[in-house]
């Protein structure tokens, strides 16, 4: 009797044991990875922020996509051509791509999604590009139109679209998420933020949104590519961006942003030092110089004089351990229109001294004091030391909160000096050489004006040809380094703490890529 | 007593309407345009922004767009998140109220149970090594600020030691680290006042009497000690409910817990004053309720306030 209870007992625990391992086995591999707020919006189209642009790599797909290096390439499309005059495009999509509900792909997919975004009322972003360049878009847009006609369906695998004029930047605008669509059938009106389960065609499929917790998405066995090898992300939400890092530390996220004020610490230490990856970005950190805010700012030769006060190699080695890269032009690295021939303003004490006494102030003297803007005072620490150090002016720091900064910036009336970034938003030099420079623009916070960099930007804006084009960017650049239409500083890079179990974590020049590359052990 | 109550409750109301009021005209005033907070560093077409204005009413005057506020709260339409695009505020307050309540009280049961109990001990053991250590660990908890307190607390327990949990919300292992930050300064200066008060009524006729009457002495400090000790402390554990309340702010952003306090902390960076005056509207509602029921408490504690009221 004995016996046979303790076979019963050791039959039990056999099974137990085994049912675990197998359970072990089943175990899901689940990547935990921050965000610092919920997205605004699960819905491509609506992407305004980074968090809602990363959610929409990882849960749609569009025609085109942007590949590690920042490369336009082929997403939902198979093959595609263009007419000689640069105005027909025929797209030919591909044929194993279904909706996260099962529905495959079709090219009025994209007709419908498209004019559902041209309606004022639903406040998409991409009113205006790249819809203006595409026939019927403006007219859609302005509610004069009830189609988008320049967009045609010739069949289920096939799409043609007309512009009016033939446009550089058409594929860039289809690679990026505000132009990929949903399935009209998952629309839900009046809930863009889409709660309760976006549809897209992505690598990842929805399972869950916590408001102000997470966001869970599993891999989309179907995805046209091949199955992600992770089985769940988790979208955790911590808008502290240290606590997110001690986190990761303790092993509960498993890929971080490090933020700058810990990076010496990290990159010190000799276990999370090993798991730092740098990523290039496509941002330039500069000291804006407001004309219109500060007299002497009109003088190129103080600009100049400021521009070859400040060592940028200490403040980036020193200061900010290596952040950013030094940087020559305005244009970061990796963008097409990119120039590595600019040399940028040495650091030269003397030259800066002689330029400021040529602009009427000897040793500084009669300088009025300056005010400096920063979100960041110890970049601003740094550079006001080095302007009284060289130049014998007196720089005083003052740092707004966040929205404050922006709000003066925009409005050109609050800062006479400032520290800030610029980010791109496409691949393209009219980012920077553009939206900075051109005299009367709101994003010009520097109030620089001159026209021949807005003759060459217009030309450059209008050109059908990318080598005449960027030849009239990178000119317009150089005369605005010459003009010293602000002091460039620095180009920041992606900076990541990746947890050893993890390979395959990739980003580009606007931020991560989807995770569908991911791997976790 | 009747009017006694509806005296309080107008009160209540008039508060909420200067604490929304205030709320509603210092958030609007305060630089920063919610629209280009949501943009970022990139730039945005006018006339998107103009629409945008338009939709949400931020084209009118502040007062005006405080009369269609109050006229919406009143019929429970807090509006729509402008981050959270089309989310109603209620929506984002009802699970963040929970949250904070949860593990708030927490801490504020734990903070005046231990201060209770501190408190009592030093006075009884007034002047003895016991005494003089309980007040200076008080003391200590006194002056630490709280983001001070958390950040020792995360380095110790979750980095160093592994005990607990760095941050979030999952199991009751992470409430521990911040109902004990949360909970420290208001426990310590209760502990202080509970000693005071305590003192303060041992020395009383009263508590002659009653051991003269052969009560044990654990019935004469707990019947006829305490309860008259605690009358004083009443008062202040109503105003540090408030003072733990607003200190969720920091504390829920430290751990990441996804309360009204990191939900409005969030908010006022993102400028999204729905929400930002949702979180207001609760949080006052909170603390006006639980000096409410402070001041009901006193009638239970006090038989004196019952009969003349």
């Amino acid at each position: 009797m004995l016996q046979k209870t303790t076979k019963v007992v050791v039959f039990v625990v056999l099974m137990l044991a085994l049912s675990t391992q197998a359970f072990a086995q089943d175990e899901p591999t689940v990547l935990r990875f921050p965000i610092t707020s919920d997205p605004a919006s699960l819905e491509p189209g609506l992407v305004k922020e980074l968090v809602s642009g990363q959610l929409a790599l990882n849960l749609h797909a569009g025609l085109f996509t942007y590949d590690i290096d920042t490369n336009v390439v082929p997403y939902l499309v198979s093959d595609y051509t263009v007419s000689d005059d640069g105005l027909v495009y025929t797209f030919t999509l591909r044929d194993d791509a279904l909706w996260h509900n099962g529905r495959p792909v079709v090219a009025e997919d994209f007709k419908l999604g498209w004019e559902r975004y041209l309606d004022p009322s639903l406040g998409a972003q991409t009113a205006g590009e790249p819809w203006e360049v595409v026939v019927g878009g403006t007219e859609l847009f302005a509610g004069e139109a009830e189609e988008l006609t320049g967009v045609e369906v010739i069949n289920d695998q096939t799409l043609q679209v007309t512009l009016t004029r033939p446009s550089l930047s058409f594929l860039q605008s289809l690679a990026t998420p505000v132009t990929w669509v949903v399935p009209m059938e998952s629309v839900v009106e009046g809930q863009p933020e889409w709660v309760d389960g976006p549809v897209g065609a992505g690598p990842f499929k929805f399972v869950e949104w916590t408001p102000n917790v997470s966001i869970v998405l599993e891999a989309n066995p179907d995805f046209f590519l091949g199955a992600p090898e992770v089985d769940r992300i988790e979208f955790v939400v911590v808008p502290d961006t240290t606590t997110a890092l001690a986190q990761y530390e303790a092993g509960e996220l498993d890929i971080v942003a490090v933020p700058p004020a810990e990076l010496e610490r990290v990159s010190n230490d000799p276990v999370l030092g090993e798991e730092i990856q740098y990523f290039t970005r496509a941002q330039i950190q500069y000291a804006g110089m407001n004309q219109s805010m500060f007299e002497p700012f009109q003088d190129v030769r103080v600009r100049q004089a400021f521009n070859y006060a400040i060592d940028r190699e200490t403040l980036i080695s020193a200061v900010l351990n290596s952040a950013w890269t030094v940087a020559t032009g305005l244009v970061p690295p990796n963008i097409p229109e990119y120039n590595p021939d600019l040399e940028g303003y040495a650091y030269d004490p003397a030259m800066a001294q002689q330029l400021l006494a040529d602009a009427g102030y000897p040793g500084g003297e009669g300088f009025p004091t300056l005010e400096l803007a920063t979100l960041n005072s110890t970049n601003a620490e740094a550079i006001a030391a080095m302007l009284n150090a060289n130049l014998g002016i007196t720089v005083e720091i003052i740092q707004p909160e966040r929205g404050d900064m922006i709000d003066g910036l925009w409005s050109h009336d609050r800062w006479q000096f400032f520290l800030f970034g610029w980010t791109a938003d496409s691949p393209s030099a009219s980012v920077w050489t553009y939206e900075m420079l051109v005299c009367g623009l709101d994003s010009n916070f520097s109030t620089y004006c001159n026209e021949d960099v807005d003759a060459l930007v217009d030309s450059a804006r209008t050109s059908t040809d990318f080598e005449e084009a960027k030849a009239d960017w990178q000119a317009a650049e150089a005369i605005a380094m010459e003009d010293a239409a602000m002091i460039p500083l620095g180009y920041s890079r992606y900076i990541y703490l990746v947890d050893p179990s993890v390979t395959g974590f990739r980003a580009n020049l606007f931020g991560p890529l989807g995770f569908e590359t991911v791997v976790k052990s | 007593m009747q009017r006694y109550l509806l005296q309080r409750i107008f009160f209540i109301v008039f508060s909420l309407f200067g604490a929304t009021l205030l709320a509603f005209t210092a958030s609007r005033l305060a630089p920063g345009d919610p629209l280009r907070l949501m943009a970022g560093e990139q730039n945005l077409p006018q006339e998107v922004l103009d629409e945008w204005r338009t939709r949400y009413g931020l084209d009118q005057p502040i007062l005006v767009q405080y009369g269609y506020y109050v006229a919406n709260a009143l019929q429970g339409d807090l509006g729509k998140s402008y981050h959270y695009v089309g989310t109603d505020v209620t929506e984002l307050l009802g699970p963040a109220i929970v949250v904070t309540l949860t593990w708030e009280s927490v801490a504020i049961v734990f903070a005046i149970v231990v201060a209770v109990f501190l408190g009592v001990v030093s006075a009884l053991a007034y002047n003895t090594w016991i005494d003089t250590s309980a007040m200076t660990v008080a003391l200590l908890g006194i002056s630490l600020p709280d983001f001070a307190l958390a950040t020792f607390m995360i380095l110790l327990f979750a980095l160093k030691l592994d005990w607990l949990p760095v941050a979030g919300y999952e199991t009751p292992a992470h409430f521990v680290l911040p109902a004990i930050t949360l909970a420290t300064r208001p426990c310590a200066l209760l502990s202080r006042l509970v000693r005071a008060s305590m003192l303060e009524v041992l020395h009383q006729d009263y508590m002659t009497t009653a051991r003269a009457k052969g009560l044990s002495s654990r019935t004469v400090i707990i019947r006829h000690g305490l309860r008259n000790a605690l009358f004083p402390v009443l008062t202040v554990i109503g105003i540090l409910i408030g003072r733990i309340l607003s200190g969720s702010f920091i504390v829920e952003t430290i751990f990441n817990i996804p309360g009204i306090g990191r939900l409005g902390v969030t908010a006022v960076l993102q400028r999204d004053y729905p929400v930002i005056l949702g979180a207001t509207l609760a949080l006052a509602v909170a603390f006006l309720l639980s000096t409410f029921v402070i001041d009901l408490l006193y009638g239970v504690i006090d038989p004196r306030i019952r009969t003349t009221s």
